[in-house]
């Protein structure tokens, strides 16, 4: 959110206190993007469940037709995913956007958005041809199937727009989700060659601003999702790729620094911390970097701050509170560091074998392991496990977290854990 | 009783609602077993609410007024889910696991189209209800189509080519004799009824109506009934009710009335075939299925202007007639002479049809209460249970359960230990 708009907000907030505060105090929250109302996996919601079992706690459970590791978002009582169907009279996958009821688990509609031809290639095991997560901004829904397309529908399922004219090869199968940024929906299109970074404009879907990403590393494929900041003014795209983390400026795409790497098949979404941005640099051998974010040029030599090789993940993505940065490394070993210097707390197997991002609810640390044991942490830079949850059912997919209830999606079920409905 | 009235299981036997199945009672069509309201199920419940005595209650996807079909520990139901907005809607056919809830597969039967005309507020695209017979499903969508899957849902065959322009959406369930599955086709114009071969979902015979109605829809399901030996389809429409022979579709004898947009099932008992008219007052009448050509003057037993619903269909029960107005009025008349034994408000505005059950009378408003009354001459309420949410659809019933589509979630209401 940029400076005018929060302080529009304020004032707007000052105004708004005497004659909405009675029914918008206790408006639960939302979750509306991969990772949160901040993209970085906080929640402010409260009373959220720390124990449930398949049987126990269990608000509702319904299957969701298709496959698909997107991660569901939340807005008001909608709960929207997306998910690769297969139709019923032909082999091709139809990619569709799906709104349930939050408080019922009721599927309202399933709109298909793009069709994918039966000979698409299998993405790799642990994908699907609908991983990136929707996003939902100001009573509109973009979601986004990689280089089969991106596309924004309303909240009752109507298509407004459609955008498949950004081609390329994937390798693996899609998986980055666009971030929103001042009105355009910026993501990354890392895929077998020639990647690129682009921006579309999310009143009609046209292009603001596609630029390469000049790669000269071998393997190109990467899944990073991007993150916004704003730091000394300058506003930045922080956008991960094979051999390299990139800053863009959002306006029209300038590359303004980048740090270069070893690591290919990127995936986390970077966090921020004052002057540094955290990105692990994927395969093979995964590395936590802290890069300070007011560099120009390449910043390899100048503006890595540390460097961390043991505890980094692959795929999680990282949870900054106060001054410390925790890492749930893909084999289910949690670390939590000092954020300045990279210095190990501690490094505890907390879970098994992890692809979802931990979660920041209502002062506990949310993590969900591949077959689906929810473990609870408490923050700190002592390890202390509060709950095992086993769901025992696979979860790739990340929380969905609001007042009293967190969200979560199976390879074949949509699970509301906690209360019935949203106080 | 009359010369011409077969024991109803010699009708069952003879063309094939199959009920053989021993450990429970299915409830494989609209209005069940004999699709009368009917049940013979045993240790229904009697009381119940949104949160006791509800064995399971599992959400249902998208939006469907088609009542709860049973058979082979199998609920069965229809959907529409919205595509896009506006009237896209895929048409789907769901089962769920009856003693669990859980559901068993989802097969989009016919897959959005742009061509779905809008629906009645209280209607929806997927209001004809399934019929189960043997290892076949068959579901109905009005001018949508038709289809036909098995156990595991995959579709046997689908029919689309038997179109019309719906006035307010579809309703009329589909019913099956003699291997045809008859439904009515009364849209906006040029009004008929059709049957098809219900093993290869190919048109067996369509007949127009008879009726110079100006309002010519009508949502009605027909009810076949043993006539001297024989098989009538009674099929109430707009303007009138007629009789056709299940065979060819010939019309046997109609009866004339002011009624359109018809809905309740006619039920027969006593010699007599209990149907209702319509809006905009709704008539209960009693006709003698025995006449031919317009039988309006000669075979009219007796007639109600008061009670009937628009909506609900009508429930017998030996010499009552039990007629729920669509504003929740009960009537209890003699079946035999129509002469009124009660009327007495007994529930909120309904559409759902009243079921007969282990002895009680079971009613459904459309807010979800759910009331028990007794059965016979006298007005005696048992039992008032909320389940707070919108209820259209009606009952289906097998021992010990009672079995409710509200407007997001199937319930299973069991008495829990």
């Amino acid at each position: 959110m940029t400076c005018s708009r929060l302080l529009g907000a304020a004032i707007l907030g000052l105004a708004w206190v005497g004659a909405w505060m009675p029914v918008q105090a206790h408006a639960a929250p939302d979750w509306p993007q991969f990772r949160g109302p901040t993209g970085d996996g906080q929640s402010t919601a409260k009373n959220v469940p720390t124990r449930w079992s398949p049987t126990e706690n269990v608000a509702w459970k319904v299957s969701v037709p298709g496959r698909g590791w997107s991660s569901p978002v939340l807005v008001g009582k909608r709960l929207v995913l997306t998910s690769a169907v297969t139709r019923s009279d032909s082999s091709d996958l139809q990619l569709s956007a799906l709104c349930l009821d939050a408080d019922t688990g009721k599927l309202l509609w399933q709109t298909p958005v793009f069709t994918q031809g039966g000979e698409a290639p299998a993405p790799h095991r642990k994908n699907s041809h609908a991983s990136p997560t929707p996003l939902i901004e100001d009573g509109r829904i973009y979601v986004h199937f990689g280089h089969m397309g991106t596309a924004a529908l309303d909240l009752e399922g109507k298509v407004l727009w459609r955008n498949d004219t950004l081609k390329y090869a994937p390798v693996h199968g899609n998986g980055g989700t666009p971030i929103l940024v001042n009105g355009d929906l910026i993501f990354s299109c890392d895929g077998g060659t020639d990647p690129f970074v682009v921006a579309l404009k999310a009143s009609d879907g046209s292009v603001r601003w596609k630029v390469d990403r000049h790669s000269t590393f071998p393997r190109t494929f990467s899944f990073a999702t991007a993150a916004y900041t704003e730091f000394k003014g300058r506003k930045q795209i922080i956008s991960p790729a094979s051999g390299f983390v990139a800053s863009y400026d959002p306006k029209d795409g300038k590359e303004l620094w980048r740090a270069r790497y070893g690591g290919w098949s990127v995936i986390a979404k970077p966090v921020f911390l004052d002057d540094l941005t955290f990105i692990s640099t994927g395969y093979e051998a995964p590395t936590v970097i802290a890069v300070r974010m007011d560099g120009t040029g390449d910043v390899t030599d100048s503006h890595i701050a540390w460097t961390l090789r043991r505890g980094a993940p692959n795929t999680p993505s990282f949870l900054i509170l106060g001054q410390e940065l925790y890492l749930l490394a893909d084999n289910g070993v949690l670390s939590c560091v000092d954020a300045k210097t990279g210095t190990a707390h501690y490094q505890e197997r907390a879970c098994g074998q992890s692809s979802a991002s931990p979660v920041f609810a209502d002062g506990r640390i949310y993590l969900l392991d591949e077959q689906g044991l929810g473990v609870v942490v408490a923050p700190g830079k002592e390890f202390k496990k509060l709950a095992e949850n086993d769901l025992k059912e696979r979860t790739l997919a990340s929380y969905a977290v609001t007042d009293g209830a967190l969200f979560i999606r199976s390879e074949e079920n949509l699970f509301r854990i906690g209360s019935t409905t949203t106080p | 009783m009359s010369r011409f009235t077969l024991p109803w299981f010699l009708l069952l036997v003879a063309h094939g609602i199959t009920a053989a199945h021993a450990s429970t009672h299915p409830w494989p069509q609209f209005r069940g077993p004999r699709g009368d309201g009917v049940s013979t199920a045993a240790s229904i419940p009697l009381s119940w609410s949104a949160t006791s005595n509800v064995a399971w209650k599992t959400p249902v996807p998208g939006r469907g007024w088609s009542s709860p079909v049973l058979a082979h520990n199998r609920i069965v139901l229809t959907s529409a889910l919205p595509a896009g907005g506006s009237n896209q809607v895929a048409l789907l056919a769901l089962a769920f696991d009856a003693a669990s809830g859980k559901p068993v597969w989802q097969t989009t039967v016919f897959p959005p189209s742009t061509n779905a005309s809008p629906v009645h507020a209280k209607n929806s695209h997927a209001s004809p209800t399934p019929l189960i017979d043997g290892d076949k499903i068959y579901v109905h969508f009005g001018p949508q189509g038709t289809a036909c899957l098995d156990l595991e849902g995959r579709i046997l065959w689908t029919n689309n080519s038997i179109s019309f322009d719906p006035k307010h959406g579809n309703g009329g369930s589909p019913i099956l004799v003699d291997g045809r599955l008859v439904f009515t086709c009364d849209g906006t114009e040029d009004p008929f009824i059709a049957a098809l071969n219900a093993a290869t979902g190919e048109l067996a015979w369509r007949t127009p109506r008879q009726a110079t109605a100006s309002r010519k829809f009508s949502f009605g399901t027909p009810t076949a009934i043993p006539v001297k030996g024989g098989v009538q389809v009674i099929s109430p429409a707009s303007g009138c009710a007629a009789a056709y022979d299940p065979a060819d579709g010939r019309e046997l004898w109609r009866v004339r009335h002011d009624g359109y947009s018809v809905i309740p099932k006619p039920v027969f008992g006593n010699g007599l075939v209990y149907l209702g008219t319509g809006f905009n007052t709704p008539i209960a009448l009693a006709i003698r299925p025995d006449g031919s050509g317009d039988v309006t003057d000669s075979h009219t037993e007796w007639s109600l202007k008061r009670g009937a619903g628009q909506t609900p269909s009508f429930l017998l029960d030996g010499d009552e007639l039990f007629l729920l107005a669509d504003n929740g009025v009960l009537t209890c008349a003699n079946a035999r002479t129509g002469e009124i034994h009660y009327q007495e408000r007994a529930c909120g505005q309904s559409s759902a049809s009243p079921v007969l059950a282990d002895g009680r009378i079971y009613l459904l408003d459309e807010q979800g209460l759910g009331v028990v009354v007794s059965r016979g001459k006298e007005f005696k309420k048992l039992a008032e249970n909320p389940i707070g949410e919108r209820t259209l659809a009606s009952y289906a019933v097998t021992d010990g359960t009672l079995f409710i589509r509200s407007e997001s979630h199937l319930y299973s209401i069991r008495s829990q230990p």
